[in-house]
């Protein structure tokens, strides 16, 4: 784990020699190929376990921003996870994905695809935003005109509560620090 | 500067409602994975950002625009809605010119 994010889960970074006594110790009988193979099947399992991990359900759909590498350049987008629990971020149909929590503890995903990455910021709506406010966000995100500062307005981040079930901390909010002043 | 999505369709309002028929119903699957959220997706946002218009002639047009990869989800979405076991599909594919491997 770097200092800057904690990973929940990637298969981007697997590294075999990180896994190699292991799989040596536990299946002599295979090839090296066959136990890397087997590495890629072990960690997909992992992902499994992650999403049971952080079956939590949240009071509001959860808010997908993309930042999205396409083969003529990058462009803003955003979908709507209805369902508002965690676990159903951890999807992805990309041929490699990692999702972390970052340094703001927001929620993200670095999907690699064979025309780029693409980059997804998990939020959840503030209790009592309205419905004008979301639509108005989700206009500037569809157009690519929105701000961090119009995200952060409507949105909060989820990393409190991936952050309860992991056991590890995160820097406080600004908004809390405030209110405790 | 804003981001103008580059597929730009002017839809009778018949044919639109056709679209969110078919999408409304999609998104109500349960059985494929993915059709359902897809198609929700797609129409929420075809609802949001298409824009009921009258043209010079006085009739009712909408006008919607799509990203390129809402158009190809369209497409597939359509492909669903369209497969039928009775209908005698022709083999056009072996009628293409080679490609290489990708």
């Amino acid at each position: 784990m770097s200092e800057d994010r904690h990973i929940i889960w990637s298969n981007f970074y697997l590294d075999y020699d990180d896994w190699k006594d292991d799989l040596e110790a536990d299946y002599p009988d295979l090839s090296e190929q066959e136990r890397i193979a087997l590495m890629y099947e072990i960690n997909g399992d992992y992902l499994d376990d992650e999403r049971m991990n952080l079956n939590v359900q949240l009071s509001a759909p959860i808010l997908v921003i993309g930042d999205l590498g396409l083969w003529h350049g990058r462009r803003m987008g955003y979908k709507e996870i209805a369902s508002g629990k965690i676990s159903d971020c951890l999807y992805s149909d990309t041929d490699y994905a990692t999702w972390y929590v970052d340094r703001l503890g927001d929620l993200r995903c670095d999907a690699i695809h064979h025309d780029g990455t693409n980059h997804y910021l998990y939020r959840t709506y503030k209790p009592g935003v309205r419905q004008s406010q979301i639509d108005h966000l989700k206009e500037k995100l569809y157009f690519g005109t929105a701000t961090r500062a119009d995200i952060t307005r409507i949105t909060r981040r989820l990393g409190d509560d991936i952050a309860k079930v992991y056991g590890f901390s995160i820097p406080r909010q600004r908004q809390e620090q405030a209110a405790e002043r | 500067m804003a981001q103008l999505p580059p597929v730009h369709m002017k839809l009778n309002p018949d044919n639109f409602d056709l679209l969110m028929t078919i999408l409304a119903f999609h998104a109500e699957e349960r059985e494929i994975p993915g059709l359902a959220n897809d198609a929700h997706d797609l129409m929420d946002k075809r609802m949001r950002f298409s824009r009921l218009c009258t043209n010079l002639e006085g009739q009712e047009y909408v006008d919607f625009f799509m990203y390129e990869n809402e158009a190809v989800e369209m497409i597939w979405q359509l492909l669903f809605a369209a497969a039928d076991p009775n209908m005698a599909v022709s083999d056009y594919h072996n009628r293409l010119q080679k490609g290489g491997i990708r």
